[in-house]
């Protein structure tokens, strides 16, 4: 058993080893990636200033609170687009193009193998900046932290990636039956939502971004958890959404991978 | 004319053919633009008037980007970069026409889809939302309007042609254009109206060519643009359209001199 572990272990190394010289091929586009972060990040950092020039709150949020929302949305987005988005958006040439066979006759889960080969470390930057930015921003609000505030902020935020992950999965699958579909860059869009406080929408965008399409995972309530706005129940509800969308996925994963034909191959 | 017609057509017909991918490209545009008019209803709150405009003045700014958005930047001419990679411009240097009334055509085609999209959400979401909307009764300032978006059109596809035509020299041809893509948003005034930044930033960016392909067009709409200003930013936008004619032509000469078909 213990060793059968440490194969799981060395095989995943490896599959991290081979994502890392992919990355490193590209070197220059590491570098426009960080001219497009510092542009990209510039850019909100000066609306959110601009927003503030003459109100001290948006919807009840004030200025440092909405950076650290930024800066939530920024860490998760890295973590997704780093980690997950560059192995799921193989799987698309790969049903079209008949290669998903490959992968289905290693010994190892087909999208393990796929999200660890595919790890795209360009990608990290983004990670790091939003990470430093909620650091700051709570640095600057004097927010008194405990250490659950932490625990449990972290721990939605990675329930918000897992739905989040799940449902880009979901709309990966629709191309076992479609040659074009574009509905996960439409999804994708949707993120800008998680730069700013729910409460900017009207009730019913708010209801509809909470819990029908959970963004608020993402960015919203943990940020709420760091600064005591949340209620318990909702942090609580947060692990069996997670939970059902995470099982409902892999269940729609199987029954899509029944309709591969593997046609061209 | 009636090839141009032809090729007009054809582009309509590419978009039919992958009609999904479109309806969820104006899907996008419909979300992004209810995102920062929710944003903004926030921003106003209670008051009815900030940073100089009305409440009717913004909600108008940010109802009608996307449509002002449309008729500008609406483009295909960012393919040109892939076809001169692949080696595909060989084609069009075969064929009977000029290769930029060519890439025009496809922009118009390109533009009209989208503007007859933009109308209708536009209607659609005046009829859910009921926004307060400001309509200029000044024929003349109307006049002067569709004048800065005919020239920021004619601005915006050299800038787009200039930008594929790096081409010809390097196959990361992408990198300039999404540089300037991420900050194309926030300097033409698609968040925002660049006149709320302090008077120095804002007198800077007029210089550059990005807020004459949102900001000012709608500025003069909204009526918020005055005098000198009004025509000193006519006059900038036609400089920088002329500039990028003369730099278009150039690179093209250029560029056709050092292509070599490479992955025909």
């Amino acid at each position: 058993m213990w060793e059968g572990r440490m194969k799981n272990f060395k095989t995943l190394w490896h599959l991290i080893e081979i994502s890392l010289s992919a990355s490193m091929i590209y070197r220059v586009n590491f570098w426009f990636e960080i001219g497009a972060l510092i542009l990209h990040l510039g850019t909100y950092l000066i609306t959110v200033s601009i927003l503030f020039f003459y109100t001290n709150s948006i919807a009840g949020w004030n200025k440092e609170e909405v950076i650290l929302m930024i800066g939530l949305s920024y860490f998760s987005g890295g973590v997704f687009l780093t980690f997950i988005k560059p192995g799921l958006d193989k799987l698309p040439d790969y049903i079209h193009g008949g290669d998903l066979d490959i992968y289905l006759l290693k010994p190892i889960q087909i999208i393990f193998y796929l999200i660890f080969s595919s790890i795209n470390f360009l990608f990290l930057p983004y990670l790091f900046s939003g990470l430093l930015l909620s650091i700051l921003s709570l640095l600057n609000l004097k927010t008194n932290l405990f250490i659950s505030d932490i625990i449990f902020s972290s721990l939605v935020l990675s329930c918000g990636i897992i739905i989040f992950s799940s449902i880009y999965l979901v709309l990966i699958c629709i191309y076992f039956w479609m040659l074009e579909s574009n509905i996960e860059q439409l999804f994708l869009s949707l993120t800008n939502l998680t730069r700013y406080p729910l409460d900017v929408l009207n009730k019913v965008g708010k209801f509809i971004f909470s819990w029908i399409i959970p963004f608020a995972f993402i960015s919203f309530l943990p940020g709420r958890v760091l600064l005591h706005r949340v209620e318990w129940w909702e942090i609580i509800l947060v692990f069996p959404i997670t939970f059902i969308i995470g099982y409902l996925s892999f269940v729609f994963w199987k029954f899509a991978l029944k309709s591969y034909t593997s046609a061209s191959s | 004319m009636k090839k141009y017609y032809q090729i007009f057509s054809n582009t309509w017909q590419e978009y039919m053919t992958y009609r999904l991918n479109f309806v969820m490209w104006r899907v996008r545009v419909v979300l992004r633009l209810l995102i920062i008019y929710f944003l903004w209803q926030a921003v106003f709150g209670v008051r009815q008037e900030l940073f100089g405009y009305s409440r009717e003045q913004m909600l108008t700014y940010v109802l009608f980007t996307p449509l002002i958005t449309s008729i500008i930047t609406g483009s295909r001419s960012m393919d040109i970069g892939n076809e001169i990679n692949q080696g595909d411009l060989s084609n069009y240097l075969l064929r009977p026409t000029s290769y930029f009334r060519y890439w025009w055509t496809k922009d118009l085609a390109d533009k009209a889809l989208n503007i007859i999209f933009s109308i209708f959400e536009l209607i659609i979401l005046f009829l859910v939302f009921r926004p307060p909307i400001f309509w200029q009764p000044d024929l003349f300032r109307w006049l002067l309007f569709l004048l800065a978006i005919a020239i920021s059109t004619f601005l915006y596809f050299y800038l787009n042609v200039i930008l594929a035509f790096v081409a010809f020299w390097t196959p990361d041809y992408w990198g300039p254009r999404f540089l300037i893509f991420m900050v194309q948003e926030f300097l033409t005034g698609g968040i925002f109206p660049l006149d709320i930044l302090p008077k120095n930033i804002f007198n800077v960016i007029l210089l550059t060519p990005f807020p004459y392909l949102t900001f000012f067009p709608l500025a003069i709409y909204l009526g918020k643009s005055e005098g000198i200003y009004q025509w000193g930013g006519l006059l900038i936008s036609s400089i920088w359209a002329i500039i990028f004619f003369r730099v278009m032509i150039l690179i093209w000469r250029k560029g056709l001199k050092t292509y070599t078909a490479d992955g025909r």
